[in-house]
């Protein structure tokens, strides 16, 4: 029924427009229907715009938009070229690297004309033998090393001669550019590229971590005062004829290790050839009784926990006996001593006495206070910890106070003497360079005016003491000797002939800047000595002409102003 | 019009699609150029670490010091070799009645060239002479006033 009206009605609207009720109510049905359609065709065609306009867009922002946008991949392949991180000194001198490098091999069957692929290869390799290539490569066999980690000049020399029997093997190999000088520091890596002694070892994963992008790990080592020291450390070892040898140049405000040196040491680039005595590291593994260097940290404690004054005075005129020890002075002045003199002169038995003074509780605290008893937190796998007695007696406290009996690293006496002059703070050793903008965390271990008198003590002590030799005019340099004689020989006891000599010096006193310790390991006695072969003849000498060539290089102008000495102190000491 | 629009579409879509396709080859070449240059840095990065390590193998502080100890007569610096700023002895300063000669105020600045074979101590500018004063109790010290005559 419907269609048929619907079909008449739009005859009748096609043929002229009438104003019948019954025509209209038709047209109404009819344009009804009309619309209807157009609307839905409308809809379509939006919906249909909408999807082409979306694409459009999207093809506006992939091709106009986002320019110069290269692709991920692409990006890790740059990055990940790099995987050992650089370490750089403390103004960005390289330290260690990682180069790319090739291993050249043969498959000696392919090999067709011998005589000149060996030539060839001799020519760019000259450290090769020719006789030796050749015979390999007339071998025959299907694998031959040739040489391992070429550079890539080398590499490409070796491809320009086009024989396609030459082969590489990509290797990445740790270069330590500085040779020897840094070794004990670095440490070295093993043959994958891993970390096993050193900060190599310590940081080992801080190097590799890909979060870093390669950025080079700083280090608070000065190559330059790095290399003085042990330049003179050698000269030292030699003159002396002395086993080793052992320095820190150490900076008294913010314990940053400027200098670190272990002698005999060993090239990191080829750890495998290494004597392996020479990898031990005396600066921070070695365990030694410290001599009397240990009387500052003994006169420190006395004077900072007020149990005696400089200018007391201790009995030093008969050698110490208890049980079946006995404590003599080295030369002795018999006679009663102030502090000062006790230093000065480095008695023994009055280091004994004031220690006895001060009691058994204050030297363990003091002692602790100055990190002496516990490891040294500086950033290396080789620490030693330190050794004392597990308990505590008289005679203990006795001969700790002039540094026998127990054993420490000198890295704990560096810090410790740092502790004594800076002010009274003790700074946590440390071989990464900080932040000069972040204040530095310590920990008290004496009051700021103990510090000033010890630092006038020291000073006292190479102006008029056993450390003479090291008065270098302008840089007013303080410190403190000690020979011990080695423990160990047969059967225990010490060996009267083996010393191991010290020097903990600091400079400038007026306002103290670095802490260099030197350390001879069995010094023997010259003619230019006087058959001495105490501390004073060999290590102050050696840390002066350190101190002497490192000032300038650190920014320390010598001073022509003459000390400050309290008038207490010149009453204490008389010479 | 409605052939009208789809002449257009066919247009644009010959165009588009001609277009697209050399955008298309443009990108696969810059991506090979890309690729290249990537390798390139590559390349020359580890030409730069590998420089770096030379650099720094032939400043080893060792080498440098036996190189100066054969080549110069250098040697490390004595504290005594210091000297502050402030105890300098006082600049040399020119006297306040230095006579201005007037003729040379006058006489116009030649260049030196158009004055060939004069020597430089007689042109205008060196010929008011400048009177110095000088610390006579200091006898080393070394007196740089050249010029004038």
């Amino acid at each position: 029924m419907a269609p048929r009206t619907k079909k008449s009605a739009m005859e009748l609207g096609a043929r002229s427009l009438r104003s019948d009720p019954r025509d209209a109510a038709i047209d109404a049905v009819t344009k009804h229907a009309i619309e209807s359609g157009r609307n839905r065709l409308v809809v379509a065609i939006a919906l249909f715009s909408l999807c082409f306009l979306t694409l459009v867009g999207r093809l506006a922002d992939l091709s106009l938009m986002r320019q110069a946008e290269e692709p991920g991949a692409m990006h890790t392949t740059a990055s990940t070229a790099v995987t050992r991180a650089d370490i750089i000194d403390r103004s960005g001198q390289l330290l260690a690297t990682t180069l790319d490098t090739g291993s050249l091999y043969a498959d000696t069957r392919e090999i067709t004309d011998p005589e000149n692929t060996a030539a060839g290869i001799v020519n760019v390799l000259s450290d090769l033998d020719y006789d030796e290539v050749l015979r390999q490569l007339k071998s025959g066999r299907s694998f031959y090393w040739i040489k391992r980690n070429l550079t890539p000049r080398q590499q490409q020399q070796i491809t320009e001669l086009g024989v396609p029997a030459l082969r590489f093997v990509p290797e990445d190999r740790r270069v330590y550019p500085q040779g020897p000088l840094l070794s004990h520091v670095m440490g070295f890596v093993d043959s994958d590229n891993k970390g096993i002694a050193g900060i190599e070892r310590r940081f080992n994963g801080l190097l590799t971590d890909p979060a870093r992008h390669g950025r080079p790990l700083q280090l608070s080592i000065d190559l330059r005062v790095q290399h003085t020291l042990r330049d003179e450390l050698l000269r030292g070892i030699n003159e002396f004829s002395a086993v080793g040898g052992m320095g820190i140049v150490l900076d008294a405000r913010t314990g940053e290790v400027i200098a670190m040196a272990s002698l005999p040491d060993f090239d990191p680039n080829e750890p495998g050839a290494a004597d392996p005595e020479t990898l031990f590291n005396r600066a921070t593994l070695g365990e030694y009784e410290p001599g009397s260097t240990f009387k500052t940290f003994n006169t420190a404690m006395a004077l900072d926990s007020g149990t005696a004054r400089v200018n007391d005075r201790f009995d030093a005129t008969h050698p110490i006996q208890i049980g079946r020890f006995s404590i003599k002075d080295h030369e002795p002045k018999s006679r009663w001593l102030t502090v000062a003199e006790v230093i000065a002169y480095s008695s023994n038995v009055g280091s004994a006495r004031i220690a006895m003074a001060a009691g058994l509780d204050r030297q363990q605290d003091y002692l602790s206070r100055f990190g002496l008893l516990d490891k040294s937190p500086i950033e290396l796998p080789e620490v030693g910890e330190p050794q004392y007695p597990g308990t505590w007696r008289e005679i203990n406290l006795m001969t700790i106070a002039f540094g026998h009996g127990i054993a420490v690293t000198p890295i704990q006496i560096a810090s410790g003497i740092a502790a004594t002059v800076n002010g009274g703070m003790l700074m946590p050793a440390t071989l990464i360079k900080r932040d000069s903008s972040q204040p530095v965390v310590g920990q008290r271990a004496v009051q700021p005016e103990t510090s000033a008198t010890m630092r006038q003590l020291l000073r006292l002590i190479v102006t008029d003491g056993t450390g003479r030799k090291a008065d270098l005019a302008g840089y007013q340099v303080g410190g403190k000797t000690g020979t011990a004689e080695k423990v160990g020989g047969n059967g225990g006891g010490y060996r009267r002939k083996a010393n191991l000599t010290s020097f903990a010096s600091v400079f400038p006193m007026s306002d103290p800047r670095y802490v260099v310790l030197c350390m001879l390991d069995e010094p023997k006695a010259t003619k230019k000595t006087f058959g001495w072969a105490t501390a004073g003849w060999n290590a102050v000498p050696v840390a002066r002409r350190v101190i002497e060539r490192i000032a300038p290089m650190l920014n320390v102008a010598p001073s022509d102003t003459p000390d400050q000495r309290d008038p207490a102190l010149l009453v204490a000491f008389k010479p | 019009m409605i052939r009208l629009i789809s002449l257009i579409a066919i247009l644009s879509l010959a165009a588009v699609s001609g277009a697209l396709y050399k955008l298309k080859y443009k990108v696969q070449s810059l991506d090979r150029e890309s690729l290249v240059l990537q390798r390139q840095i590559l390349a020359e990065r580890e030409a730069i670490r590998l420089l770096d390590a030379d650099w720094a193998y032939l400043n080893q502080p060792d080498r440098l010091q036996v190189l100066t100890e054969r080549h110069l007569t250098l040697g490390p610096i004595d504290p005594r070799q210091f000297a502050m700023i402030a105890s300098i002895p006082a600049r040399i300063v020119p006297l306040a009645d230095v006579p201005v000669n007037p003729s040379a105020k006058a006489e116009p600045f030649l260049p030196p060239s158009s004055k060939r074979g004069v020597p430089m101590a007689s042109l205008p500018l060196a010929a008011s002479p400048v009177k110095l004063t000088v610390d006579a109790s200091d006898n080393n010290q070394v007196l740089a006033v050249g010029g004038v005559e």
